[in-house]
Parts: C-alpha cells; structure tokens; sequence
C-alpha cells in the first residue's frame, strides 16, 4: 500500500532550476485559506476533502508526473493514496511541504 | 543497404538477358529446373533483405553469452561509474524509472539480494531512464536504497541496450558476459537464483 509515490524532497526541489518544477503537474492540497497565504505558482488548488469528488479535473494530467503539495508533506500523502486508488500512476509527493519550500511563492 | 551502384545494377541486367538467353536455348525440362532453381534463389533473397531491414530497426547488442556494450554513465552521488569497472563481480544491471510501478515494487526485494550477496562478489546499477536527480534521488531515500544508480539523461544506454517495457533486466557474469535477461517484475527468490546463476559462471 505504501509503494504508491516518489518521495520529492522540497528542500532540493527549491532549489533546483524551473525546467525541473515544470515537469510535474503541482496540485495543492491545502485548504483554501491555506492556498490563498501563499502557493507555488500555477499550482492547481484542490483541497484533500474534495479530492475525491474532483478528481475528474486531474483526469487529463493522468500519464504526467502530479506532484502533491500540502504544509508538512502528510496530506499530499493521504492526496496520493487517493489517487493511486483512483488509477493515477505518476505521483510525486512534496515531502516536507510548502514548510521546507524556499522557492518562489504566489498570493 | 540493397542499393546496387549503377553499374553493377547494368552489368545485373546485361547478365540477366544472358541468363534468359540461356534459358530460352535449353530444352524443355532444363528450363524447368532451371526456373525453378531461380524462383527459389529469388524468394531466399527476397527473404534476406526483408530479415536485414527488420534487423536494423531493433539491433541486438545485447544477448545471452555475448559482452554485455560498455558505457559510462553518472551515478547520483556526481561519480562516473564505467562498466567495465565492475569486471570480476558478477552485475545485475536494472532499468527502471520512478512512474513505473512494477519498478518500485521490485526494488525492495533487489535490495534485499544485494545486501545478501555484495559481499561475495555481487554488483548492482540501477540505471534510470531519463528522470532528473531530484526525483530520483528522492525515490533512492525513500526506499533506502544503497546500491548505485546511473542517470541515463538521453536514453543512450537504454537504446544501446534495447530496453522496451520496464522494468527489464540483464545479468552479467564475472566475466563481462550477458547470463540472462529478464523483462518484467521479479521477486526475490527469482532475482536471487539468478544472481547465484551468474556468480557461479
């Protein structure tokens, strides 16, 4: 059950160059409040309680690499269990969340 | 390829209507055989060329009882790792990538036979098909693993070794010989009886 996502570490990912952010499909999982104080740009904003209604939306992303973003790292975790459940192959999780992020930010 | 010069493709004809001139000049059952002959001539090497065409297009360089190529590709750490390095252990050599689930699922168990048998002599690369050292590394963690990885950025290696579906395979004995290649997901029992099969040659 636990071999359904890659582990991306937040802290690398920050500082690595933006073709490397721009392969994965970014969907944050927080909740909206969250999402408004500050996101990664042009991340998608689903939060964990209705992922499951609108997972139809990450249906055309399907054979690309989505990468789930929450605070910590533990509800992209529960987003991507979900997801795999639901058939999606490629998932990446941000570990450490937007806490260990030092990258660009968007309000 | 098939593409005779000019020349030759001339001096092919003029043979031909001497051929046929031949033909012509012989009785009734000669020429039969005769045709017969050529008829089957032709079809073989309609055959070859349409074998050599197909050939081209999937090249095998990798194959059971021939050297496996040589490459040299980084590992995650910055390192170059050669494969001619590893001579004298005998070498799993496992293409995968971190969206392939089968691929993950094998890792574990190609850790655990790892760490069973590095120490007699065993050897296993990772080589990672096109993904970035972000991701990679981060799946190398999570599933604490410890073997070297090779990133393969442009597919070179995995083209040089005709790699299709992943996760795929190749076992290579002491000796720098492919013992066998395997496509698809395999458990520890297997992946360790090859290792032993490939330690043992």
């Amino acid at each position: 059950m636990e071999n359904t996502y890659t582990d991306v570490e937040a802290q690398e990912l920050s500082q690595s160059s933006e073709t490397e952010w721009n392969q994965y499909v970014l969907v944050d999982v927080r909740t909206e409040e969250e999402y408004q104080e500050g996101h990664i740009p042009n991340a998608h904003h689903i939060a964990l309680d209705q992922i499951e209604q609108r997972m139809g939306e990450l249906e055309p992303y399907k054979d690309q690499k989505i990468l789930l973003i929450c605070r910590s790292g533990r509800r992209s975790v529960m987003a991507a269990h979900l997801l795999s459940d639901a058939g999606f192959q490629q998932l990446y999780n941000l570990k450490g969340g937007m806490l260990e992020w030092t990258g660009p930010i968007e309000t | 390829m098939l593409i005779p010069s000019r020349g030759k493709f001339i001096s092919f004809l003029f043979l031909l209507i001497i051929a046929g001139e031949w033909v012509i000049s012989m009785n009734r059952k000669m020429r039969y055989w005769v045709r017969r002959v050529l008829m089957l001539v032709l079809v073989a090497l309609l055959g070859v060329a349409i074998y050599q065409t197909l050939g081209d297009e999937q090249k095998e360089n990798v194959e059971v009882g021939k050297t496996a190529p040589e490459f040299k590709l980084k590992t995650l750490d910055g390192e170059t790792l050669q494969l001619s390095d590893l001579k004298g252990k005998a070498v799993l050599l496992n293409f995968w990538a971190t969206w392939c689930k089968p691929c993950r699922d094998e890792m574990p168990a190609i850790q655990k036979v790892y760490d069973k048998h590095k120490d007699k002599g065993f050897a296993v690369v990772g080589v990672n098909i096109a993904e970035t050292k972000v991701t990679v590394s981060g799946f190398a963690r999570q599933l604490n693993l410890n073997f070297p990885i090779v990133l393969d950025p442009d597919r070179k290696v995995t083209k040089l070794y005709g790699i299709g579906p992943i996760p795929s395979s190749i076992f290579i004995d002491k000796n720098g010989k492919v013992v066998r290649k395997v496509n698809g997901e395999m458990n520890e029992g297997q992946i360790e009886g090859y290792v032993l099969e490939a330690l043992s040659k």
